[in-house]
């Protein structure tokens, strides 16, 4: 169970530290990827950070864009993973068991990237295949689906315990 | 890749010509189908061998289709849509125009 931080850039836009990484067995790319709900994709990069990378081509795919016209690209296969600062959840589960920070593994995906763009842009794709919750405000946190489910039951156990009858006491 | 492949196949260095000859293909012999049965899907269409593979997501057809036909180059179409994604609110950064038009 683990919590990420991003952050929101100097322009107010949410950002994740990335690893991207393509078939090459030590070639990968740490960049700082803004998040886009708008674009229902996985993973825009620019061609020139995609190359060095090895990625596998699989052909072109177009996208559209705000105004309605179309532009098409070449998509390749590649694995992103979250490299953003990882907290353990002690601080906001109390009842939960600590968490060493070593022991959490960071979570890679596999997916569709668009080469093109003006820089990186992580998309919906991306975010629905993440096992995490993103949650964007004054800063950026992804919350393990356990820690959400472990909340929940908390949640339900205090909502339970306060509406308990007291029980009399003889 | 047989001969006859070979000269039916689009110019592989241009995104365009994939592009159009995977929309030649899927209007030729799928669109009326996947239009009627697979609304919203994903579909990658091999350019070269003229195969369709659908599949819920972009990600999860293109490995689909990339393991049924390895040699495949394929042009990936998302059934009843203008295209296979959207970028809507972040249309700078992804503008490959760099220079305005007058």
């Amino acid at each position: 169970m683990s919590i990420q931080t991003g952050y929101l850039d100097s322009n107010g836009h949410p950002r994740l530290t990335i690893r991207v990484s393509g078939t090459h067995p030590t070639a990968c790319a740490d960049i700082e990827a803004m998040i886009d709900t708008g674009f229902t994709g996985f993973l825009m990069l620019p061609i020139a950070i995609a190359l060095p990378l090895g990625l596998v081509l699989y052909g072109t795919g177009n996208y559209t864009l705000a105004d309605g016209s179309q532009v098409t690209n070449f998509l390749a296969q590649g694995t992103v993973t979250v490299l953003a600062p990882t907290i353990a959840p002690v601080a906001i589960l109390p009842g939960a068991p600590p968490v060493p920070v070593s022991d959490l593994t960071p979570e890679s995906i596999a997916g569709t990237i668009v080469l093109g763009g003006d820089g990186p842009l992580l998309g919906m794709e991306f975010i629905r295949n993440l096992d995490k919750m993103l949650m964007v405000g004054k800063t950026v946190i992804l919350i393990d689906n356990a820690v959400l489910t472990a909340l929940q039951q908390q949640a339900v156990q205090q909502q339970t315990a306060a509406a308990a009858p007291p029980t009399n006491q003889p | 890749m047989i001969a006859r492949e070979l000269e039916m196949a689009p110019n592989l260095n241009d995104p365009r010509a994939i592009s159009e000859a995977g929309e030649r293909i899927y209007n030729q012999r799928y669109k009326q189908d996947f239009e009627a049965n697979h609304p919203g899907e994903f579909v990658a269409i091999d350019v070269i061998g003229e195969s369709a593979t659908l599949g819920n997501t972009a990600s999860e057809t293109l490995m689909k289709a990339k393991a049924q036909h390895p040699t495949g180059v394929f042009h990936l179409i998302r059934v009843g849509h203008a295209g296979a994604f959207e970028v809507g609110t972040a249309y700078r950064y992804v503008h490959t125009d760099r220079l305005p038009r007058q």
